[in-house]
């Protein structure tokens, strides 16, 4: 059984274009959206994490909403972002990693996000790059920047959060 | 325009959809995410409850931005805790709802690297409370 992060392989994924075709009836206008089917598969670790269902209902959500009518209220995500945080989720979230929230952002990223065991985590994927804010509430003012340059602190805080109940 | 004093609260209106939400799973309660309180070039919207009581109106009445708006959450701090973080918070009336003459601005600091301003809108978050409103989603299962 694997200790390290679980890998997550992905089949029939394809880099987002055109959502399926437009035609006009009439006097109206009317978009077929064809969902790509997506295939996510749990190669090793020990079975499926318990964050997986609820993040993958999370990213379906957000990526729907690129289809809905406008909504003023809402922020959408890049689809890049979506894509991208789908196919990395599996190298940043261990297994026993407790839940997040999953939320998008200003930016256009997908943003994982915990405040739990006293620390404070917050993971945003952009289309290009990731970004990460992490702080130890007890020790006072977090710090923010690139995954590859946060990954130890973001490491600490995660194992500190893969040993919360 | 008004001096803001140290313990006036400012109510920030935040739409009750998961993806304006995040979880504080150790506080129990959730905290607005980035993008519920997002700054524009003049801040971060906000109004200031001693000003909108003395005009008659309550927190219900920002969730709503006096009729003008379908109901949503209403999160507060004190001016002192968003001070406290490096922001400014200055008294701006509009005209712009009904509202408008408790409408107060919270700006960021200036000349702030990205990542240390993210850092702090991220704490800015966490420092507000839901002060009126039920949020519609349930915590992430296994959170």
């Amino acid at each position: 059984m694997g200790k390290g992060p679980m890998t997550a392989t992905l089949t029939g994924l394809d880099e987002p274009e055109q959502y399926g075709s437009s035609a006009r009836t009439g006097t109206s206008a009317f978009e077929l959206v064809v969902p790509r089917p997506t295939i996510v598969r749990v190669a090793g670790g020990r079975g499926v994490p318990r964050w997986l269902p609820h993040v993958l209902q999370r990213l379906n959500d957000l990526e729907a909403a690129l289809h809905e009518p406008a909504d003023e209220a809402r922020v959408l995500p890049d689809p890049q972002a979506v894509w991208r945080a789908l196919r990395e989720l599996g190298g940043i979230l261990g297994d026993r990693i407790p839940t997040p929230s999953v939320v998008p952002t200003v930016d256009g990223g997908v943003q994982f996000a915990w405040h739990k065991a006293g620390w404070d985590v917050e993971v945003e994927v952009l289309a290009n790059e990731t970004v990460v804010w992490v702080r130890r509430r007890d020790e006072g003012q977090g710090d923010a920047g690139l995954i590859a340059e946060m990954r130890p602190l973001l490491d600490r805080a995660l194992r500190a959060l893969e040993s919360t109940p | 325009m008004a001096d803001l004093r140290d313990d006036d609260e400012l109510l920030r209106r935040v739409v009750n959809r998961q993806d304006f939400l995040v979880w504080h799973d150790d506080e129990g309660r959730w905290v607005p995410s980035l993008a519920g309180i997002r700054f524009d070039p003049d801040g971060m919207s906000v109004f200031v409850l001693r000003i909108l009581a003395a005009n008659g109106y309550r927190p219900a009445d920002v969730a709503t931005l006096g009729e003008t708006k379908p109901d949503e959450l209403v999160f507060a701090a004190p001016t002192s805790a968003v001070e406290q973080l490096g922001f400014t918070a200055q008294h701006t009336p509009n005209k712009q709802t009904p509202i408008g003459d408790a409408h107060a601005s919270i700006n960021s600091p200036p000349q702030v690297p990205r990542a240390a301003l993210r850092a702090l809108r991220s704490e800015l978050a966490t420092a507000l409370h839901c002060t009126y409103g039920t949020p519609a989603p349930a915590a992430p299962p296994g959170a």
